[in-house]
């Protein structure tokens, strides 16, 4: 018996519920199957009674617009197989993606009252997680208490608003100001108007909390705790949430009219000072559009965390959609109409996010495509997922910005091992590869190592101490 | 009247469990039970050692057949004809096969260079049983945790088969 077999196993004391989907619109997800859900605080385990009130319940591990975010996979197979599995993830992180989607009310609490955009676009219960940038602070400073506003350089202060976001800037600051250089530091990633991509990286209260309670969020806090990093993980039994991180890719959006396809927010977007490149410090504020969402979750059916990465539709076209010259008419970082644009290039420097680069008059723009080496089977689950959300999120708003999102997939450890074990290895991810094109566009391939893989990248990471940081590189930047 | 020939499937779990035999490692461990690896190395190297003579293979297959409920090092000696020192051309198969599963490359059948080999594959130079065998990891690769070279190496334990794992 593996242990998903067994996970799900003791899902199986949960809460049974039997779903027969005999309409369409499920992406050929039909037939009658026994349907698991673990009864959870709040809705959870109604979304699967409302959904068969409302006549359109999915299959079985299937997606429900619930703003309970699932704490593990839902394995419902008896003895699964690597699809069933590729399946039950990808549920998983539709399941995700909706309940970290849901709308907040004004209070930052989840509004029940209302489903992810009935009304277009609405505040996020992730972007009201904490930043990075206030957890590893200048001298290893304690961490605000959660839910406290940003902590800002000066330059910033005074001009942020409620409900407004702070994103930092490229730059070769070091520690608080990393995540700006996603892309692995090969370079940033510019859109079609010039502008440069920004990027922010959040945790959960549980994550939070164990920082904090740990002191991890110092270097004198990691030599007192002497020993590898092991978060909490997600628990289907109890229905508690696991470690969570959240990585999002932003962009700046010029023209007002383009709001309409992206969950938008309004930011503060500060740039640090540089002598090499000589960079300007500045602090402006922003439309940007959300672009890339990417979220582990550590669980006991997933130790090595579930990785579950999205993107906007229009981000970019693949390398087979180019080579067939099936491209649609624009897109958010590749120009159809440039035939002599190197793709994947980074961009020339100096790399200044205050100007637009200029070449041979013309300003710059990242040419990226997807290079999509998912094996089929992942191909095909994420396709039939997308669908499925795709037309739950339309029935609540046919003009639901979160419809212009889809899942490229998700990375799980075939070869989980136990949550209580710290130092976990990497337990052999499936798939293999797997890139975000806002996150690590220019690690796109397949060569061991050297391409893009949730998994196997984050079972690198360590603490200021060498110690093990439990596949998140954010302890690194304790001070 | 001939049998049929045996389905694919069953042909290529014959040949995991020939390589078991010649490995020495359990057939979990050459064919893990859900596999990311994309083509997964067992249907790779069959694809391969097919390439360069599928009757060959076939009749390797069928000489396995014969031995099976023996002791795997007896199937083993058996196969490579370990006394005879003018093998015949399934020995050289299954000899060739033994090198591909441990260091990844193909090396022709009357081979005898070490250094004519081709590599298969990028996954097949990662997942070369050479690597586990020497409880080690290829240059440039390794699944382990950073500073995993301050501890000892992981065991062997449950990735031989029974046989090996008594043979020390």
């Amino acid at each position: 018996m593996n242990a998903h077999e067994d996970s799900s196993r003791h899902r199986r004391a949960a809460l049974f519920a039997v779903v027969c989907v005999l309409g369409a619109g499920t992406g050929g997800l039909t037939g009658c199957k026994q349907a698991e859900r673990v009864p959870t605080p709040g809705s959870g385990g109604d979304a699967v009674t409302e959904a068969l009130d409302a006549g359109s319940a999915p299959d079985a591990g299937g997606i429900t617009l619930s703003p309970t975010i699932p704490p593990d996979v839902d394995v419902p197979q008896g003895n699964p197989t690597l699809a069933d599995l590729q399946h039950d993830f990808d549920a998983y992180s539709w399941n995700t993606f909706i309940a970290m989607n849901w709308p907040v009310g004004a209070d930052g609490g989840v509004d029940t009252s209302q489903k992810p955009g009935q009304h277009g676009d609405n505040p996020t219960v992730w972007e009201g997680w904490m930043p990075s940038t206030s957890i590893f602070l200048p001298g290893g400073a304690p961490p605000p208490a959660w839910g406290a506003p940003p902590i800002l350089p000066p330059i910033c202060q005074g001009k942020l608003q409620p409900g407004e976001k702070f994103l930092t800037q490229v730059g070769k600051t070091p520690g608080l100001l990393s995540e700006s250089v996603q892309p692995f530091d090969t370079g940033p990633l510019i859109d079609q108007q010039g502008n440069y991509t920004r990027f922010e990286i959040l945790v959960n209260k549980v994550m939070f909390d164990q920082i904090v309670a740990q002191q991890l969020y110092s270097k004198a806090g990691q030599q007192r705790f002497n020993a590898p990093a092991n978060f909490k993980c997600g628990n289907a039994s109890t229905g508690e949430q696991g470690a969570i991180m959240v990585k999002a890719a932003w962009k700046p959006l010029e023209n007002p009219a383009d709001a309409a396809r992206f969950h938008t927010a309004t930011a503060l977007v500060y740039t640090p000072a540089s002598e090499n490149p000589r960079i300007q410090e500045s602090c402006t504020k922003q439309r940007v559009g959300l672009v890339g969402f990417h979220v582990g979750h550590k669980t006991q059916g997933a130790p090595q965390w579930i990785w579950s990465t999205f993107e906007h539709v229009d981000n970019v076209p693949t390398e087979e959609q180019v080579r067939a010259g099936t491209l649609e008419a624009s897109y958010n970082y590749y120009d159809p109409a440039c035939k002599d644009c190197v793709v994947n290039k980074t961009p020339p420097r100096p790399w200044d996010p205050n100007k637009k680069i200029i070449v041979n008059g013309k300003v710059f723009k990242s040419q990226i495509v997807r290079v999509d080496v998912r094996p089929q089977l992942m191909k095909d689950s994420a396709r039939i997922h997308n669908e499925e959300a795709r037309a739950l999120l339309a029935a609540v708003n046919p003009a639901s910005v979160w419809t212009n999102y889809e899942l490229i997939s998700t990375q799980w450890p075939t070869q989980p091992g136990d949550c209580a074990t710290a130092e976990l290895q990497d337990g052999s991810p499936a798939p293999q590869f797997l890139a975000n094109s806002t996150l690590e566009t220019y690690i796109q391939g397949k060569v061991p190592n050297v391409s893009s893989s949730c998994i196997r990248c984050h079972n690198n990471a360590a603490m200021t101490t060498a110690k093990s940081s439990d596949f998140t590189y954010l302890l690194e930047r304790a001070q | 009247m001939s049998s049929p020939p045996p389905s694919a499937t069953s042909r290529l779990e014959q040949f995991v469990a020939l390589s078991s035999a010649l490995t020495g490692f359990t057939p979990d461990v050459l064919s893990p039970p859900l596999d990311p690896t994309d083509p997964p190395l067992k249907q790779l190297y069959l694809d391969t050692a097919d390439r360069h003579g599928e009757a060959t293979v076939d009749a390797l297959l069928a000489a396995f057949d014969t031995l099976r409920g023996q002791p795997a090092q007896t199937i083993a000696n058996t196969l490579l004809e370990v006394d005879n020192p003018t093998p015949s051309a399934t020995a050289l198969m299954a000899r060739s096969i033994i090198k591909l599963w441990y260091v990844g490359s193909w090396y022709d059948t009357t081979s005898t260079s070490a250094t004519d080999g081709t590599v298969v594959s990028m996954n097949a130079y990662i997942g070369g049983l050479a690597w586990v065998a020497m409880q080690a990891h290829p240059m440039g690769y390794s699944e382990l945790k950073f500073g995993y070279w301050n501890a000892p190496p992981p065991a062997l334990s449950g990735t031989l088969s029974s046989d090996e794992a008594n043979h020390g």
